[in-house]
């Protein structure tokens, strides 16, 4: 509601202020977005409006901010357009008024004034990004709370709010090619430039999103071995995701993080299927095909560019905070930090898993055995930061499709399960009163 | 796969050597006559030479683009063709070129220090191109025409510099492709295609930035380059970001290639060697870029539905087995690449790569090359790796021409390992 009554304002402020327009580069405006399409509309929006600036003074440019809007994606919904509109408008209005009180240069002036054209127009670019960051965060308290404002100012406005203000030069760029006699030909000379980054900003998404599709096949094929751990590096994965976010890892490591949640059983590649599908006890010899998967994994994904905290965790997944744990047999705070959140995520899935031998356990069961082994096999902190985040998000366990457990069969063993003695992965109080 | 060889690379090719002697010559003429006639505008050359060296020093290697110092093209390319009236008295041919080249040397001097990886025949072909769109410009371009604010100026020029900057792309492509027939022994057409191609799109890119450049310079004067270069930069980390996924991207499906080797169902390197093989192939019958990496992609994966079958078989050898359960595991692969959902083209290739030529593309178009490329280098990989001997190998491969592999594919092996191809 108050946005329809912003968009009425301010367009007829505008309209109150009539200067010259150039009805040629608004024209170009609108025609030229359906051909680039919806993503890049931001960004051509503002360079204009920025010209505008320049070209023919604060008030045409809003106009055109308010025209720039016209033409949205016919999907949203109404309300969304006016928003969308008055956002535009707001943000012009904003940046021409900082522009008008600086006294920006405009038409030849530009020429003759390089260094105040590229000051001012500068500072009026951040107005407009200011106002678009603050109208945006109202959006997101009013629909989802105060905490996705935050992250959106933390994930989202503050990285890309720095290139947004390089790209604004080229709209002082535009203004003077305009002038120079070029006038529309103009265009076509700023967008192209403005265009590949965008490509290349695009490819770069295209390749994140096919590799992580490329690790979860895989991933998947290798759980195809046991029908039980099915789905397990990607709930392993999304648990210490859930764990990463709740000690707020800075957006590289949080990445890191779930590719070592996902890869950390890799190596069971290597582990010889007949082990894995071996009913009853191991022995120790199979015993030690199983212990090898760790740094399997390691070898496999080694020569991935990851951080290498990565394959630390993938490593030294299954150490124990008292030290009784494989490969190494480190302890405490000298398992590295990934690896130790990993270790406590891999057990509670696998604790809150059908087993073939055992059925699965409730979420608050499985919290009170990690609590229970805070010292013996887990980081205490990391324990207790782990059921906080469970006991607010919840947990989604693996689907009950899985076989039910049945005791007459003999079937293998997991190597994660501490509810086990040593013959199944460790000890623990999980394991219960010995029988 | 990784034959090319960061480092001075002067390589084992010929091209390379002719291409950075003639810049070098090209550079010491120019630098002889401007010293003879003297420097105009020291303002414009150090504030050119500077964009270019920084532009020289933070290059970086995308995949497939070979020019990897984008900058430095552009302020090259923009100080080759500036006008009035910021400038008096525009850079001579002489002036351009000289200082093109020292400011590239000057750019690659801290990365030679510095042990980073540089390239002088891509530098040598930078200052081939520019001055040749500074020849250009400066003959089609009439003295009398400047930045004057009027359209009967402003638009020749810039058509002047389009024309210029054209003909710099066009040649750097006619250069690259020899070289890209050279090095990979592809089809000079299929390469000049593909060089053509990236033109089209980086090589323009750079170009029009040149043209903002200079006619931004000529206009607003020294104001103008950080507007260019600001968003230049920015656009160079972007492709910088997309450089560095697109090597994850790749090292991870090559790294989970190797699963079938860990797994015991492939020879250690066994993937490698048939990729490596199958691409000189490729490269042989001229395939576009895009196939040329789904055929690597899909000679890596090719195995990968072993994993899904119960045992090894030994040393890996897939030859060994039944026909139909090659066939049953390049299906579970071709499922399981599929899975990934960026992957099917890929996956259409692993899906046929197990059939017989009789079976397959004799008879069904649909079947693409690369499976017959595929099915050809595993069995070769296969053969020489149990025989020791490459002849004998070729010797099996020839009994099933027509049968069993692709006449048009064996001749290509033929002619690959003619070439003296080593695993």
């Amino acid at each position: 509601m108050a946005t329809a009554v912003l968009v009425v304002a301010a367009i007829h402020a505008t309209i109150d202020l009539p200067t010259v327009t150039l009805g040629l580069l608004m024209f170009a405006g609108t025609v030229l977005r359906p051909r680039v399409g919806q993503v890049n509309r931001t960004s051509l929006d503002y360079v204009i409006v920025i010209a505008l600036y320049l070209l023919s003074g604060v008030a045409s440019a809003v106009l055109v901010g308010a025209v720039g809007a016209l033409s949205q994606d016919r999907r949203h919904p109404m309300l969304k357009k006016v928003f969308n509109g008055a956002q535009s408008v707001l943000c012009a209005g904003a940046g021409g008024l900082v522009f008008y009180l600086l006294g920006g240069p405009s038409g030849d002036e530009v020429l003759e004034r390089p260094w105040d054209a590229i000051w001012i127009t500068t500072a009026a670019n951040i107005a407009w990004l200011v106002v678009n960051i603050l109208l945006l965060c109202l959006v997101l308290t009013l629909e989802k709370g105060g905490a996705a404002a935050r992250t959106f100012v933390r994930r989202v406005a503050i990285p890309t709010s720095p290139p947004l203000i390089g790209y604004g030069l080229l709209g002082i760029l535009l203004a003077a090619a305009w002038l120079s006699g070029l006038g529309f030909f103009a265009v076509p000379l700023i967008f192209v430039p403005l265009y590949v980054s965008r490509w290349a900003l695009s490819q770069y998404e295209v390749e994140r999103a096919a590799q992580e599709a490329t690790m979860r096949a895989f991933i998947q094929v290798i759980e195809t071995k046991d029908l039980y751990t099915r789905g397990h590096s990607e709930r392993v994965s999304q648990g210490v995701s859930m764990l990463g976010k709740h000690i707020k890892l800075p957006e590289d490591r949080q990445l890191a993080l779930e590719h070592a949640g996902l890869l950390h059983d890799v190596g069971k590649v290597g582990v010889p299927t007949s082990v894995i599908r071996k009913p009853g006890k191991l022995d120790d010899s199979e015993w030690d095909a199983i212990r090898l998967h760790p740094a399997r994994g390691v070898e496999l994904i080694g020569d991935i560019p990851f951080l290498e905290e990565v394959k630390s965790a993938v490593l030294h997944h299954h150490e124990k905070y008292d030290g009784t744990g494989y490969p190494a047999g480190l302890s405490g705070k000298r398992i590295p930090y990934f690896a130790r959140m990993i270790g406590i995520v891999d057990a509670f899935d696998c604790l809150t898993s059908t087993r073939s031998y055992r059925p699965a356990r409730s979420v608050e069961e499985t919290l009170a055995i990690l609590i229970q082994d805070r010292n013996t096999h887990f980081d205490p902190a990391l324990v207790d930061a782990f059921v906080e985040v469970i006991r607010r998000e919840g947990w989604k366990a693996a689907a009950v499709e899985q076989p039910a457990p049945d005791a007459t069969v003999e079937a293998a063993i997991d190597h994660d399960d501490v509810s086990l003695g040593s013959g199944g992965g460790a000890t623990g109080s999980a394991a219960g009163p010995a029988s | 796969m990784s034959q090319s060889i960061e480092g001075p690379e002067f390589r084992q090719y010929g091209s390379g050597v002719v291409i950075v002697i003639a810049g070098a010559t090209l550079a010491l003429v120019a630098l002889a006559l401007t010293a003879d006639r003297g420097v105009t505008e020291w303002s414009f050359v150090l504030v050119f030479g500077l964009l270019i060296a920084v532009g020289e020093m933070v290059q970086f290697r995308v995949d497939r683009i070979r020019n990897r110092a984008p900058i430095a093209t552009s302020a090259a390319l923009g100080y080759a063709m500036l006008r009035g009236p910021a400038i008096d008295d525009p850079p001579s041919l002489a002036q351009i070129v000289a200082v093109t080249a020292v400011a590239t040397v000057i750019g690659i001097g801290p990365r030679v220090l510095a042990g980073l990886p540089w390239d002088a025949v891509v530098s040598s072909r930078r200052v081939l191109s520019v001055a040749c769109a500074a020849a250009v410009f400066n003959a089609i371009a009439p003295t009398g025409l400047s930045w004057n604010g009027s359209w009967t100026h402003a638009l020749p020029l810039t058509g002047a510099m389009l024309v210029a900057v054209l003909s710099a792309v066009l040649v750097d492509a006619l250069v690259g492709a020899g070289q890209a027939t050279e090095r990979y022994s592809r089809p000079f057409p299929s390469a000049l295609r593909d060089e053509l191609g990236v033109a089209a799109r980086i090589g323009m890119a750079m170009g029009i930035s040149g043209i903002l450049l200079a006619a931004g310079t000529s206009l607003l004067g020294l104001w103008a380059p950080p507007l260019v270069v600001v968003p230049l930069l920015l656009t160079q980390f972007a492709f910088r970001r997309y450089a560095s996924a697109q090597t994850t991207y790749r090292s991870t499906v090559r790294s989970m290639s190797r699963t079938t080797e860990v797994a015991g169902f492939s020879a250690p390197g066994q993937n490698l060697r048939t990729a490596r093989l199958a691409a000189a192939i490729g490269n042989d019958l001229g395939l576009s870029p895009k196939r040329m990496e789904a055929l690597e992609y899909a000679a890596l994966l090719s195995g990968v539905g072993q994993l899904a079958l119960a045992d090894p078989s030994p040393g890996g050898a897939s030859l060994l087995r039944t026909r139909d359960e090659r066939r049953k595991a390049a299906e579970i692969g071709a499922d399981v690449i599929e899975r990934s959902g960026v992957l099917d083209h890929v996956a259409e290739i692993v899906r046929h790569s197990s059939d017989s030529y009789r079976e397959g593309r004799a008879n069904n178009p649909d079947v693409p090359l690369e499976s017959a490329i595929i099915n050809v280098a595993t069995a070769y990989e296969q053969l020489a790796l149990e025989s020791d001997r490459g002849g004998a190998a070729m010797e099996s491969i020839s009994l099933g021409v027509g049968d069993e592999y692709d006449p048009a594919v064996v001749e290509s092996l033929r002619r690959v390992l003619g070439r003296g191809f080593r695993f």
